[in-house]
């Protein structure tokens, strides 16, 4: 694969679950060499199955698990035991032939493992370590460890996520570690950047929580300006009206419409067939129709649900107004456009066979193929790592395989 | 204050709302110096967004457009009028990068294409964002954040895990602009891959960026889920809601379903009252088929605390838990304050506020907020001047409203 950004940059990758694994993969499929340290002795719960569907046959899941497979393709896969003295020493190893460094322990785990930017500096001057953790490595609550679903409520989304007038709720997604996986790349590239420039180093200390804050800016604002708690809203805006979720043919079918100016309210009423709405009095206005609200979604509502979402959506479109089908994964799978963007890629997995998973995002004129293969399996580049990049030979792998420091 | 990385990188950002002008203010922090060009008197619409002090709408209060523009300068320029080409071909002769994020129609309609600003710039970087990209079927698709947000695929599991009848409760989309942010963080990584190729290879290139695949992107173990055991995931309810109700609003992490281990912390963390003595609830199998009886009581107990005190002892009790905060909780956590994450910003016109700052600690050349966002047009004439236009040109410019 010729000409790919990072072609000829090493990744030494201690992270895991979602988040630095994302990471990694942006720099991988474009060309970084990634190598995963890992470990048998603590599996990473995304390869022991958390999520993303595993296909059926007997224990251990480690190679089926499509959540691990899709995060973690492109990369090379080493296992080393970090709580043990000599497994440190390799990994460090590791670290000065890298020019990167990612991890996603808490502080003290970090220490133990030998991974924080005070140790690594010291083997290694001008490293650069990318560290993400739910809410930063300084302050009172640095230690506090949660997933997505932690974060995203210490940071306020729930309290402001759910149907109107209801009780809190999360959004989808695995919200927010799938978005902080792509700030997490963006740091590792400027980092990367900085020090193609420089020559220097550094340590960069991420908080996830934070960077959900970052995302409902209006939200935060409006109870600095006005004092004004946000709550959930379901679907509604308070600019744009028809703005919802309808029902539409089929079992739990739904399509998204939002009308938000006088022409598309025009095209709206004219391209459904229903005209008379436009003449209606409790409709004439932005804020007769916000007024009701409720009335007016009945209304459109009776329409959608006589036909497909993707009538209503080709309906709309035609004419300018916004509309398009809440999709499904099965939807999203067969979605032309993302087809047409490449989004699906197929690999062959080990154990788990031909199978479907997400490319990765934008198209770059400058390099039109992203370095595409499969998820590695554990153990698999032991001798890649371990022999020719450290040095060790075949017996002395051996030796710290029987003794469980690669492991 | 240390040196910013992108030092030195001038990019020219014709953006509206949110996604474009997000993507080029995480570069600005970052050191670059972003030039916004804005429609003279109109400017970006993110200034009509608000929220506004005292509800009053005004350009120069936007809370939205404050935020997403500072350490920027903001350039009035009508693209729509060919005799802006002239001075906007100037600036993208000293551009690095250009990101705009407009209907791809309406940059086909303007002339304006990557390929006729390579002829005045050949290494030069170009980003556009759109809602569905720019080519394809649905290229030319009409959108907003709701619609890119259930055609991204996340809308039809929101909220997760949390709906009992799927006929009555809609798939929902999240709050404020997440779509927008979303697109606005891969195409600022995108533009730093670009920049980094740039600086290592000397050549440019153009990035096409999908909102609705940005958002998608969020969907990876959805699409395996499909692909490796046949499932199609939706919001319904996984068993017993997040969100418990406590003395002053909503807690998560304490209920019947946890491992063995975590139910007998949170045992004793509730002062192993009688009713927990019962063995029946000793293993998870058969908490979670009476978690039916098992979870009001814990609901009960939680009324007679606060979300802080529920907190405190479930950290120091060693459980994973965590307040459901509202705005006005994010604003008082001590957490966010001793990472000073709050930035104070004044602005004369607008007031001062603490605005959502920089989610990540640098060792060196630390991103920082260096300047409040710009008024509409305020350094259109300094920009002008800096491209050697003469004073009666700036000033015919002035008269036929170009500028």
């Amino acid at each position: 694969m010729a000409g790919l950004p990072f072609d000829g940059i090493r990744v030494a990758d201690f992270g895991w679950v979602i988040t630095a694994p994302l990471a990694t993969l942006w720099l991988a499929t474009l060309g970084a060499e990634v190598i995963k340290i890992e470990s048998k002795t603590h599996p990473d719960v995304i390869r022991a199955g958390m999520h993303g569907g595993i296909v059926p046959g007997p224990e251990p899941t480690w190679h089926r698990c499509g959540g691990f497979n899709s995060l973690n393709y492109s990369k090379y896969s080493c296992c080393l035991d970090l709580n043990q003295e000599e497994a440190r020493t390799i990994g460090h190893e590791i670290v000065k032939k890298s020019d990167i460094v990612i991890e996603a322990f808490t502080t003290p785990i970090a220490k133990r493992f030998g991974l924080t930017y005070e140790q690594l500096k010291e083997i290694k001057p001008d490293v650069i370590l990318v560290s993400c953790s739910s809410l930063g490595k300084t302050g009172p609550l640095q230690n506090v460890t949660g997933f997505g679903p932690a974060n995203q409520a210490f940071a306020g989304l729930p309290s402001m996520t759910g149907y109107e007038g209801g009780t809190p709720m999360s959004m989808g997604g695995t919200w927010p570690d799938y978005i902080c996986g792509v700030i997490m790349g963006y740091l590792a590239v400027s980092a990367l950047y900085h020090r193609a420039k420089t020559g220097e180093g550094m340590h960069i200390d991420f908080s996830m929580a934070e960077a959900v804050m970052n995302m409902v800016p209006g939200q935060l604002l409006d109870f600095q300006m006005n004092g004004r708690v946000a709550v959930p809203m379901g679907n509604s805006d308070k600019t744009a009206v028809p703005h919802e979720v309808y029902p539409c043919l089929g079992e739990d079918k739904w399509v998204a419409i939002a009308v938000h100016d006088e022409v598309q309210w025009h095209a709206f009423c004219t391209a459904s067939g229903h005209s008379e709405w436009l003449t209606d009095s409790r409709f004439a206005t932005f804020e007769a129709r916000m007024n009701n609200r409720k009335e007016l979604d009945a209304l459109v509502a009776s329409w959608t649900a006589t036909k497909t979402a993707s009538e209503i959506t080709e309906t709309l479109q035609n004419v300018g107004v916004p509309a398009f089908p809440s999709v499904d994964s099965e939807e999203l799978v067969n979605d032309p456009q993302l087809q047409h963007r490449s989004q699906f890629i197929e690999l062959e997995q080990y154990e788990a066979g031909l199978r479907t998973h997400l490319g990765m995002q934008g198209v770059f004129g400058g390099f039109p193929e992203r370095n595409y293969f499969a998820t590695p399996i554990y153990d698999q580049d032991n001798y890649r790592v371990f022999q020719d990049l450290v040095g060790l030979s075949g017996e002395q792998i051996e030796a710290l395989v029987a003794q469980g420091v690669i492991n | 204050m240390s040196d910013g990385i992108l030092d030195g990188v001038r990019i020219v950002e014709w953006g509206e709302f949110v996604s474009g002008p997000w993507t080029s203010r995480l570069l600005a922090d970052m050191g670059a110096d972003v030039i916004k060009i804005e429609q003279p008197r109109l400017g970006d619409s993110a200034r009509r967004a608000g929220p506004f002090p005292g509800d009053i709408p005004d350009p120069e209060k936007s809370g939205l457009f404050l935020y997403l523009n500072w350490n920027k300068r903001s350039m009035s320029l009508d693209l729509n009028r060919p005799e802006s080409r002239a001075v906007f071909d100037k600036l993208v002769l000293t551009a690095d990068v250009f990101i705009e994020n407009h209907p791809p129609s309406y940059l086909r309609d303007l002339g304006i294409s990557y390929e006729s600003l390579q002829r005045i710039n050949p290494e030069l970087l170009m980003v556009s964002l759109s809602p569905f990209g720019q080519t394809g079927p649905h290229s030319d698709y009409a959108a907003s954040e709701l619609i890119l947000f259930h055609a991204g695929g996340i809308g039809y599991e929101t909220p997760i895990g949390e709906v009992t009848d799927r006929v009555h409760q809609q798939p929902l989309k999240g709050p404020g602009y997440q779509s927008y942010f979303m697109a606005g963080w891969v195409a600022a990584l995108s533009t730093f891959v670009g920049l980094f190729h740039k600086q290592v290879n000397g050549v440019g290139q153009y990035i096409d960026i999908s909102e609705q695949e940005a958002i998608a992107s969020t969907q990876r173990p959805n699409v395996t889920r499909y692909s490796y055991a046949e499932e199609v995931y939706h919001r319904e309810a996984a068993g017993g809601a997040r969100f418990k109700p406590c003395k002053d609003g909503y807690f998560a992490g304490f209920g019947a379903l946890g491992n063995d281990g975590m139910w007998q912390k949170l045992c004793a963390v509730m002062g192993n009252p009688e009713w927990t003595k019962n063995q029946s609830y000793d293993n998870q199998a058969s908490r979670r088929e009476k978690a039916g009886e098992i979870d009001p009581k814990i609901a009960e107990w939680m009324m007679d605390y606060t979300k802080a005190e529920l907190f405190e002892m479930g950290q120091q009790g060693g459980l994973s838990c965590f307040p459901v905060n509202t705005v006005e909780d994010v604003y008082a956590t001590e957490q966010y304050r001793y990472r000073g994450f709050f930035q104070e910003i004044e602005h004369p016109i607008a007031g001062s506020y603490a605005y959502p700052g920089i989610p990540f600690h640098f060792s060196s050349n630390q991103p920082s907020i260096r300047v409040r966002a710009p008024f509409l047009g305020e350094h259109t004439l300094e920009i002008l001047g800096e491209l050697g236009l003469s004073e009666q040109e700036i000033k015919a410019l002035q008269s036929a409203e170009i500028i």
